[in-house]
């Protein structure tokens, strides 16, 4: 029954997908109300699961080898699933007047079915499934829709992602096949998994490690983001940067850390030192990126890195606010992907230099941008501050050099975020500016953005609500 | 704790709702009204502002968390309200200097097109600096801290078509952002140490010795000196005179670099317990202080004297802050504020009338038949930064000069050199702005009075700047009301004679020899610029210390050209795009292999045959 519930919020998505592939000119209605309808229905899970019913699934009859389809939900699958379901349907509010074939409408919903999949499996082999059906419908997103170079960059993606997901499968093969033959039992159900001590249970950690770290990701394994972020279109760079590269920190924090409790709290100094460099280097790389999309790409290296200062921490504080600021990451630089997707939109160019004094020009524009760039940047009353201040904390707690190193990066944000702000929006445009082509945002367009900016602020200034949704399935996973 | 009063509630409600009218109805409906709910609110917050003076002028003092803002396992931070006498003494100089600049700048400001944007964003400034001094823990002060430091961001950068107010704005807000580095960086170790951040908790804490207490107490003075404007932090203030003229009266002297000695004060218990740091406290403020004042004493344009000699006055402050005068450095930051903001207004009122944003003093002269209000505010308030009697500047500078006496040596010829310095800048202003015109000088035909919306709040100002260190005694008492600090700070020192003299006597002295240097014939001022070129760019260039902040920027801008462009696009990236590449040629090796051909194909079976043969045999 309650693994039906949970079902539901997978399967709405897929069949809306296929629904919007047959609807021709209607797809995008579709897409619009499935995705809604899939965020109705996340916010709905929350009562059941405050009462306990969806958390505890019962398990259905095991498939060969022990592979289940088994589903489970807690305040950190719940929370990652609403901002999928939210930024999904901002995605099909924001291309909503481009006149794209039934299959980019399809494309986001089986999106949304596979990574709600992931952030749902309990089993690890549907995990795998899940997290290697993201790829697809990503890989045509980028490839059919994107911007000049997306062939290559859909490929490179596709690549680079595929040879972690290796590494990730070679892991989780080997884990289940010697837990097989030291208890006899086949079983790939991750609440009944263990890793195993020694040699063995380190060659896997570092395997599924690196599956994890492609996705997050952490410096060096970095450099398909870029690309992939810039070439895609507007509405793929939301749903990378906001959600596929949560895959990553999720799989840390909802696998790693479970089946290796004590290698991985051991493995602290090198995944932490991992996570300062992704701050420091993330910003750095910004700092020297002229594309505006290739900076707020670099950006979201450096944002990862401050979740995983967090969950690496392994103290309540980091823990729940490294997963909070998976969701602040997801809204805030989902908002700065959909802006730029709309800059895009009038001029037709990225590059810091092709505007100036859109300001006076677009002033609606100016003030999202302006307030989002705040947001990002840390700004306390917003929500990027609460993550990255409890991440810090967590981290001051366990390591307090690389809270050092975090809190740099804290400034350095400001120093790549607030040039690419005035260089787009203040000062005066070039003498090749497509400034002039800029018109100023539409109702829908600003609708949009008032919702953004609404839950920027308010998780920002109250975030008591989801923090105390995150607490309590992540207290466990504290050292 | 006790109950939360009403008009606490009111210092944040006022300005959220004017806000709110002001964004959503005003200017979307009349931009030319937005000042209407905005100076509404201002009016309810000085109100509010002065009845919480009263409650803790009384004894009643409040300490109330509205709710839990963070909390993760059992650790929590509140949002709160704090009313006590450190914070509200502040906070009454705040909200009626900050009101009156506002109605000032509906004058100024009036019929630029970004009026009802400016408009706003002042007021958030406002309400950033008044929720700073009631917040009642770190964490929450450092959310007010940072939203002084965005608001002054966007205002100084207001004027964004130049770019001199961009390159300011940048260079403001990265400043304050290294400055925040520390607070952050503090308040992570003050909640690892103590599990709390509660500004209370100072008062429960026994200090005992630990290597983090020394570190949190330097970055709290790191901190403090990049908001208040402290040497080796103080460049982006005169910069930031680019914005219009009320932003940086605001900035100057209510808004946004007290904040820092407000947190030098806060955070006295756990700074008076480092052994050391008070001491290096009152060297970096006296340094700033002498250093400021000869920098003022140089400069030509209005606004960069004022902010110079704020940068001066800020060092005081800390000097007093480090002599461990807490209470001599709030006086002076109260009284402060109202004659810098005066000073302020009155270059205001001279800007606006010439129709420019910088006017300098070789420029105009001979104002005062000109201006006359204008200068009779600006002689008070002149009279008042110089510390002569019976100005408010007098009570509060005299207090320091106490202090610092008391500390003998180096402190009382510094606190001399200070009182020497700050009277011969601001007079030869004076002198140059007011009087002549000299013939370098243009004389001022066009210029006129300022309107009265502008010239009532001068004139309110004026009077302070005039009367307010007479409540002496009053404001001393309302510290340490309330809920005071466990340390218990000296109350202000008896008035010395001696002392007074020796301050009074050498602002005479520098007033004196300023005088024959101005106006005498043939000027001094005009004259060593003009003698010695290479010397007024070495002073422009603050004695080489801006060529040591651009160098520090220059290194940071190539370290990431490396690390971004050169490291990981051209080399790293291009590495692995490099193994697609490798791949490929394998490839088509492999097929050149099988290329069909009968022959080939049988010498690549001989070869195979050859090699397992060879590898049986060897085995």
């Amino acid at each position: 029954m309650t693994q039906g519930a949970l079902t539901i919020l997978w399967l709405l998505p897929a069949l809306g997908g296929l629904a919007a592939l047959a609807g021709g000119r209607f797809s995008r209605w579709i897409a619009l109300a499935v995705s809604l309808a899939a965020l109705a229905y996340g916010f709905w899970l929350l009562g059941p699961l405050r009462t306990g019913v969806v958390a505890a699934a019962p398990q259905a009859p095991a498939w060969a080898f022990g592979i289940r389809y088994a589903l489970f939900c807690d305040g950190l699958s719940l929370s990652l699933c609403w901002l999928t379901a939210f930024l999904t349907a901002a995605c099909v509010v924001a291309s909503w007047k481009k006149d794209y074939s039934a299959g980019y409408w399809a494309a986001f919903l089986f999106l949304e079915a596979a990574l709600m999949g992931v952030f749902l499996a309990r089993d690890l082999f549907l995990f795998f499934v899940f997290w290697e059906s993201v790829l697809i419908p990503m890989f045509f997103i980028i490839g059919l829709w994107g911007t000049a170079g997306r062939r290559h960059a859909a490929m490179k993606f596709f690549l680079f992602t595929f040879f972690g997901s290796i590494f990730l499968l070679i892991g989780s093969v080997a884990l289940v096949t010697l837990q097989h033959s030291a208890t006899g039992v086949w079983t790939w159900d991750m609440a009944q998994l263990k890793g195993p001590e020694g040699r063995a249970g380190l060659m896997i950690f570092a395997a599924m490690a690196l599956g994890f770290a492609v996705k997050v990701p952490i410096v060096p394994l970095h450099t398909w983001l870029p690309d992939a972020h810039t070439e895609a279109p507007a509405a793929g760079s939301v749903m990378l940067a906001g959600v596929l590269l949560k895959m990553g920190v999720y799989g840390f924090l909802r696998v790693l850390w479970p089946l290796f409790p004590r290698l991985s709290w051991q493995m602290l100094p090198l995944l932490g030192l991992l996570a300062g460099i992704n701050v420091i280097y993330g910003a750095f790389c910004a700092m020297a990126q002229k594309d505006l999309k290739r900076l707020i790409a670099y950006s979201s290296v450096a944002h990862m890195g401050f979740c995983l200062l967090g969950i690496v921490s392994r103290k309540p504080e980091g823990l729940v606010g490294g997963s909070l600021q998976l969701l602040n990451h997801g809204i805030i630089t989902g908002t700065l992907f959909l802006l730029v997707g709309f800059l895009y939109d009038r001029g037709h160019r990225r590059g810091l230099g092709d505007y100036g004094d859109l300001a006076g020009r677009a002033p609606w524009l100016t003030f999202f941008f302006g307030f989002t760039t705040l947001a990002s940047v840390g700004l306390p009353g917003l929500n990027g501050f609460v993550g990255e201040f409890m991440s810090l904390l967590g981290m001051a707690r366990t390591w307090s050099i690389m809270a050092v190193v975090g809190v740099a990066g804290v400034t350095l944000a400001a120093a790549y975020a607030l040039p690419a702000f005035q260089a787009v929006f203040w000062g005066a445009p070039g003498p090749d500016s497509v400034s002039a082509l800029v018109y100023d945002l539409d109702a829908r367009e600003k609708g949009l953005f008032w919702v953004m900016a609404a839950l920027m602020l308010a998780i920002g200034l109250y975030p008591g609500p989801l923090l105390r949704l995150l607490e309590p399935c992540l207290l466990g996973l504290a050292q | 704790m006790s109950s939360l009063p009403p008009a606490a509630l009111l210092l944040f409600l006022a300005p959220l709702a004017a806000l709110a009218a002001a964004f959503f109805i005003m200017r979307p409906w009349k931009p030319q009204w937005t000042h209407v709910p905005i100076l509404i609110s201002c009016g309810v917050v000085t109100a509010a502002a002065a009845y919480l003076a009263a409650m803790v002028y009384t004894g009643r003092g409040a300490d109330v968390t509205l709710y839990t803002w963070m909390f993760a396992g059992k650790w929590s931070v509140p949002f709160g309200v704090r009313i006590d006498g450190i914070g509200v003494s502040v906070l009454c100089m705040v909200a009626l200097v900050g009101a009156l600049i506002q109605l000032y700048s509906v004058g100024y400001m009036k019929g630029d097109p970004g009026f009802s944007r400016f408009i706003m964003l002042l007021h958030l400034f406002y309400l950033s600096m008044i929720g700073l001094l009631v917040s009642n823990n770190y964490v929450q002060f450092y959310l007010f801290w940072e939203l002084v430091g965005a608001c002054s961001y966007f205002l100084i950068g207001f004027w964004s078509h130049k770019e001199a107010a961009r390159k300011a704005a940048m260079q403001a807000f990265l400043t304050l952002r290294l400055a925040d580095f520390g607070l952050m960086l503090a308040v992570l170790l003050i909640i690892v140490q103590f599990r709390d951040t509660h500004f209370a908790l100072f008062h429960a804490v026994r200090f005992f010795p630990s290597m983090y207490h020394p570190l949190i107490g330097l970055l709290i003075l790191w901190a403090a000196a990049g908001k208040s404007a402290l040497f080796p932090l103080y460049f982006w203030l005169p910069d930031a005179m680019e914005g219009p003229t009320p932003v940086s009266a605001l900035m100057h002297a209510a808004t946004m670099v007290t904040a820092g000695i407000f947190l030098l004060v806060r955070s006295w218990p756990l700074i008076s317990a480092v052994p050391g740091l008070p001491g290096l406290i009152a060297v970096v403020g006296a340094v700033t202080a002498i250093f400021a004042a000869v920098l003022a004493f140089t400069q030509t344009d209005l606004k960069r004297i004022l902010a110079y000699s704020t940068v001066s006055h800020l060092g005081l402050m800390a000097f007093a802050v480090g002599l461990g005068q807490i209470t001599a450095a709030v006086f002076h930051l109260v009284t402060h504020g109202f004659f810098k903001a005066t000073l302020f207004l009155c270059a205001g009122n001279i800007a606006h009338a010439s129709g420019k944003s910088a006017v300098s003093v070789s420029e105009v002269g001979g104002l005062w038949r000109r201006m006359p209000l204008t200068f009779a505010a600006f002689a008070i308030a002149a009279f008042s930064l110089a510390g002569i009697w019976p100005c408010a500047g007098f009570f509060s500078k005299d207090a320091i000069l106490d202090a610092a006496f008391e500390r003998g040596g180096w402190a009382w010829a510094a606190g001399l050199a200070i009182a020497a310095a700050s009277a011969a800048y601001i007079f030869r202003m004076l002198f140059l702005t007011f009087f002549g015109p000299r013939p370098e000088q243009s004389p001022a035909r066009s210029l006129h009075e300022a309107p009265p919306v502008m010239a009532v709040p001068v004139a309110f100002l004026a009077l302070g700047a005039l009367a307010v260190g007479w409540a002496r005694e009053d404001l001393v008492a309302m510290l340490f009301c309330g809920r005071q600090s466990a340390v218990a700070a000296p109350s202000l020192p008896e008035l010395a004679p001696k002392v007074a003299a020796a301050g009074l006597g050498l602002a005479a002295l520098a007033a004196g020899v300023v005088f024959a240097l101005t106006m005498g014939a043939p000027s001094w001022d005009w004259h060593w610029r003009r003698r010695r070129p290479g010397l007024a760019a070495a002073f422009a260039g603050d004695l080489g210390w801006r060529r040591v902040v651009a160098g520090f920027v220059a290194r940071t801008l190539r370290v990431a050209d490396v690390v971004g462009r050169v490291w990981d696009h051209e080399t790293w990236d291009a590495a692995i795009e490099k193994t697609a590449t490798a791949c490929r040629a394998l490839s088509r090796g492999g097929s050149a292999m099988a290329s069909g051909g009968l022959s080939e194909s049988l010498w690549w079976l001989m070869i195979g045959a050859a090699a397992l043969l060879a590898w049986a045999g060897l085995r």
